[in-house]
């Protein structure tokens, strides 16, 4: 090998090395950033399905409260008609009380539900003492 | 040593591509489906907001008909019957509620049954298939007319009828069944009597909308009670 040749080669080696350090760091950095992003996601995901379930459950419960309270024998308001068991971890109220509007023989039922000391959903109906 | 930097070259780069590839690939529809989810839920809540908020109108429709079983006798939907009505229910305003008698319903009989002369209290008994107001006319020349509506025929303690023949007595909230009209003229007098009374419960038709939806609910009516005979939602 001339002199000349082995000049490039060193040169050329040189430049190899340099280009694989920056590759390295390019290459960590975005592996971390897509696990950060990945991780990121998985998290909102999850949370976001804990909520739509907090949701259904909360959904389902509201309208099986109502329907039970709107079965049972009319109580003068205010009152509290019995509840549904609720799934563990939930909390579901059926209150009523009069309408300004109206008189003793209708009356406007709440149901809340709720999770700990969140208020889930709080849905309103009306029952007629008939 | 050559080729083992040549190997190391492209190593990570690839590795962190194809994670950003694989990644890209799954989580990107995995959070969509997450906010789908979600959005559909919030649909549902509010679906259920509707739907109680319907319903509370025609709920508010029958409590309406239970102290007034003749609310209507229009055949068209209108809200005045039933305002005025709550300002808001489940945090929006109160569904537009209409009623509408149904033609056809809430008939009555009359009845003519022949004069009972002499003294004392007559009997006229009939049976009424339907609850609502009994109206009886009686004419006759007699000072003096007496009657009552009572479910057997005694005759004790009637009632002195005020004005001029022909006389008219209502007795209204009559549940349905067997009645006897008593009645007793001072002195005996000829005369002749009519008897109406209901054949069949007024129905009328109760409809809620909001948002696009619609509760239509048919209810039969008669004092202090209503009868749900079908609900339907579009």
């Amino acid at each position: 090998m001339s002199r000349r040749a082995r000049q490039l080669h060193a040169l050329v080696r040189r430049g190899e090395a340099g280009i694989g350090l920056v590759e390295v760091l390019v290459g960590t950095a975005l592996l971390a950033l897509t696990l950060v992003a990945f991780l990121s996601a998985l998290s909102t995901g999850s949370i976001g399905v804990r909520t739509t379930e907090e949701r259904v459950v909360a959904e389902n419960l509201a309208r099986s409260q109502l329907e039970y309270a709107k079965s049972l024998p009319f109580l003068a308001s205010p009152a509290s008609y019995a509840t549904v068991t609720p799934p563990a971890g939930y909390g579901v109220t059926s209150s009523a009380s009069s309408i300004p509007a109206g008189d003793s023989a209708v009356q406007l039922i709440t149901v809340t539900v709720s999770r700990g000391s969140d208020v889930l959903l709080t849905v309103e109906d009306f029952k007629v003492d008939r | 040593m050559s080729s083992a930097r040549t190997g190391e070259r492209g190593q990570v780069l690839p590795l962190a591509l194809m994670a950003f590839a694989v990644g890209a690939i799954v989580v990107s529809p995995f959070l969509t489906n997450v906010s789908v989810n979600l959005l559909a839920s919030r649909r549902a809540e509010e679906a259920i907001a509707d739907y109680y908020s319907l319903d509370a109108g025609v709920e508010w429709g029958l409590w309406r008909l239970t102290n007034d079983p003749a609310i209507t006798a229009s055949t068209s939907y209108m809200e005045v019957p039933l305002q005025p009505t709550p300002p808001s229910v489940n945090g929006a305003a109160f569904p537009t509620t209409e009623i509408r008698f149904v033609a056809g319903t809430g008939d009555s009989d009359t009845i003519s049954p022949a004069w009972q002369s002499g003294g004392g209290p007559k009997c006229y008994p009939f049976t009424s298939s339907s609850a609502g107001t009994v109206t009886a006319v009686i004419t006759t020349p007699a000072s003096t007319v007496r009657a009552d509506l009572r479910t057997s025929c005694s005759g004790g303690g009637l009632p002195n009828l005020s004005g001029s023949s022909p006389y008219t007595v209502q007795f209204p909230g009559q549940a349905a069944g067997s009645y006897t009209l008593v009645v007793q003229t001072v002195p005996p007098d000829t005369g002749s009597l009519t008897i109406t009374y209901p054949s069949g419960a007024p129905a009328y038709d109760i409809r809620s909308q909001r948002n696009g939806r619609t509760i239509t609910a048919r209810a039969t009516a008669s004092v202090g009670s209503v009868t749900l005979l079908s609900w339907t939602l579009d």
